[in-house]
């Protein structure tokens, strides 16, 4: 008996291998879009601690609570620092896009000065956040479209199954030639990122010290930067968090920033 | 027994601060010192004092009350020596709506150290330029009612008594003799508004936050804060009488904040109706010449990355219908320009900033370098300097001075 394969059943069947073969090896981009789509909860009210610790030991703390509210893809936050005390009640205001092309809102308040002024949303991603080990870029939402990302490999890291990503930035005026994350099969966190400098020398490292679940949502508690180059190193610790917590979009105002909390 | 009372007080609600667990009173400030001494002979110090900083902040619930109290020493300037509130306000957030009620400082526009429309708040010029410029701004007894969204705000003020600059005065080195030593010339006291109702400053700002830009627009009705000066005959025929007199004005104006990429571009103009002007020599024996101007300002911002910044401004007030009679020039240009660099993870800030008097060439340039000791103790240092033939700046050349300051914060 001779056997045929009708055109539909082959065409079936190259959907399911293709759909296999994506479920084997899942594209950078899939990969680092799941982790951005990650569960985060709607609204995010947390208080953070930053240590720096620099090659000596001695160590300097920063204190901020923050805001945060999804608005769609694009997200607004208000950050209110309490430590250092020089800098205290100082604020941050940012509407951050997720358009690539489309530069974020960001206004700055300092207490001293009772003034409130627009900041540059492009070249402050690029600043090292308060001498922290951290950029703005790095704390914030980059879009994953800024970056070309290539999977690399599946690797075991501290136990944890994880996707090895590539990320490459499509322009060329950050701080890094490119980033390599760990991210966990699991939960979709970047267990560790590995930051190269424009010279593809190892810059900074992150480390996802301590994970918990909090509201249902799996959350980076203790988060370790260290900074080869300078051999200095940052530790945040999410002192509390809040997920879901009743929030809406006219509460992120330049007159809250001015006010120092949330109205 | 005042300075007693107030520390009193303040002991007592920095306990309280401590005391309360729930929703507690939330204090800081700092103590700071400062000595300035002068680069040219005799080298004597031209500021010598030491403060102390206390502000205690609550919220509950909507309300918010905040107050700020200043001790200050100051060897050089005696009279300055004084244990007083600087702010004081409480404030109500409802719906979308609040008001804030208080001594509090306001500040209007988008320029940086230049006064085009932020005339509220007073500026204390007892040692000119040369302090820290949240030093020189002074609060106002104000109340506001503002409406509020995420992308507007639209603020009615009202500042029921006038309150002027505060002028250097005699003894302080930073004091001008208008007299030029002249025994014949005499300043008479300052013509200030009566303290009525009719007298009462009031206006409007409405601000935009949009994507990209900020705009607002202000209306004033107010009083020149820096006197203007009128001169008159004496009773005896050689004598000559300065008397410093504030008048009524008022402005409309608006002002911009752009985000360019890596850059923000900033603008700011007011529209002021009925100024009057000091009197040149050739207006002497005639009333203050009166006026329209037009304030306005161009400024750029520059974050290039790796914690530079670098800023300029430049501004003209353009007298309209100018005269003889007027003092000032048909146009007064000043331009200023500012550069920053943060090093050692942001503990180390250098900075400078000057001031150019375009029609004079005078100019007052401050460098400053700024070191985080710790979390809590900056200790910073810089020199000031004069520099000019003419114009304001031209009177200070010989105050040109190298200072040393150490701030404790808690």
């Amino acid at each position: 008996m001779k056997r045929t394969i009708k055109p539909l059943t082959l065409l079936a069947t190259i959907l399911l291998m293709g759909g296999i073969l994506a479920n084997a090896q899942p594209t950078g981009r899939e990969i680092m879009l799941k982790a951005d789509e990650k569960p985060d909860g709607d609204t995010r009210k947390s208080v953070m601690t930053m240590e720096l610790v620099n090659k000596r030991g001695s160590k300097r703390v920063r204190t901020m609570q923050s805001y945060a509210l999804d608005e769609g893809r694009d997200s607004k936050s208000i950050m209110f620092f309490q430590k250092p005390a020089d800098v205290k009640g100082t604020g941050f205001l940012t509407w951050d896009y997720n358009d690539e092309n489309r530069d974020d809102d960001r206004w700055l308040y300092l207490p001293a000065m009772k003034k409130t002024r627009r900041i540059s949303g492009s070249s402050a991603k690029k600043e090292y956040f308060m001498g922290s080990d951290f950029t703005y870029d790095d704390m914030g939402n980059r879009s994953v479209d800024a970056d070309k990302h290539v999977f690399l490999r599946e690797e075991i890291l501290d136990g944890h199954a994880c996707y090895v990503v590539e990320s490459t930035p499509k322009e060329d005026d950050g701080l890094y030639s490119r980033t390599v994350g760990w991210i966990r099969k699991d939960n979709y966190i970047a267990q560790k990122v590995m930051f190269y400098d424009r010279m593809d020398k190892l810059m900074k490292e992150l480390q996802v010290e301590e994970l918990k679940e909090i509201d249902g949502i799996w959350t980076a508690t203790r988060v370790t930067m260290m900074n080869h180059q300078r051999n200095h190193r940052t530790v945040i610790s999410i002192e509390s968090m809040e997920y879901d917590t009743p929030m809406d979009g006219s509460q992120f105002t330049v007159n809250a920033l001015e006010k120092g909390y949330l109205n | 027994m005042k300075t007693t009372l107030l520390l009193s007080a303040l002991l007592f609600t920095g306990y309280l601060a401590m005391a309360q667990s729930d929703n507690p009173l939330r204090v800081k400030g700092f103590v700071d010192t400062y000595h300035a001494v002068r680069l040219n002979e005799p080298n004597d110090f031209l500021a010598s004092r030491s403060r102390f900083r206390g502000e205690i902040e609550k919220i509950s619930g909507n309300s918010y009350f905040f107050v700020s109290l200043n001790a200050m020493h100051n060897r050089m300037v005696p009279e300055l020596t004084d244990f007083t509130f600087r702010e004081a306000f409480m404030e109500y957030t409802g719906e979308g709506w609040g008001f804030k009620a208080g001594r509090q400082i306001i500040i209007w526009g988008q320029a940086d150290g230049m006064k085009i429309t932020d005339v509220i708040s007073p500026m204390d010029l007892s040692e000119f330029l040369a302090q820290d410029y949240d030093d020189i701004r002074m609060p106002v007894n104000a109340m506001t009612i503002s409406r509020f969204t995420d992308f507007y705000e639209l603020e009615l003020l009202c500042v029921p008594l006038f309150e002027s600059y505060r002028l250097p005065g005699e003894g302080n080195p930073w004091a001008l003799d208008l007299t030029g030593g002249m025994d014949n010339i005499h300043i008479d006291p300052a013509v200030e508004p009566e303290a009525t109702l009719k007298n009462m400053e009031y206006g409007g700002k409405l601000a935009f936050y949009l994507s990209g830009i900020d705009l607002e627009l202000t209306a004033l009705h107010t009083w020149n804060k820096m006197p203007v000066y009128r001169y008159r005959t004496g009773d005896v025929e050689e004598d000559l009488h300065i008397v410093p007199e504030h008048h009524r004005m008022g402005f409309v104006g608006l002002s911009f904040s752009k985000s360019l990429s890596a850059f923000i571009l900033r603008g700011e103009s007011a529209f002021y109706f009925g100024r009057k002007y000091t009197q040149s020599t050739e207006g002497m024996g005639n009333g203050l010449p009166e006026s329209n101007s037009i304030n306005y300002l161009l400024g750029i911002d520059w974050y290039p990355g790796n914690e530079w910044m670098v800023s300029g401004q430049f501004s003209d007030e353009w007298i309209l219908d100018h005269t003889n009679a007027i003092l000032n020039p048909e146009h007064s240009l000043i331009s200023t320009f500012a550069l920053s660099k943060k090093l050692f993870r942001s503990n180390l800030k250098l900075a400078s900033f000057a001031y150019f008097q375009l029609n004079e060439g005078a100019f007052f340039l401050r460098n400053s370098a700024d070191y985080a000791l710790s979390d809590n103790i900056h200790v910073s240092t810089g020199v000031d300097w004069f520099h000019g033939d003419s114009g304001t700046f031209s009177h200070y050349k010989d105050n040109s001075q190298v200072w040393v300051k150490a701030k404790y914060s808690f």
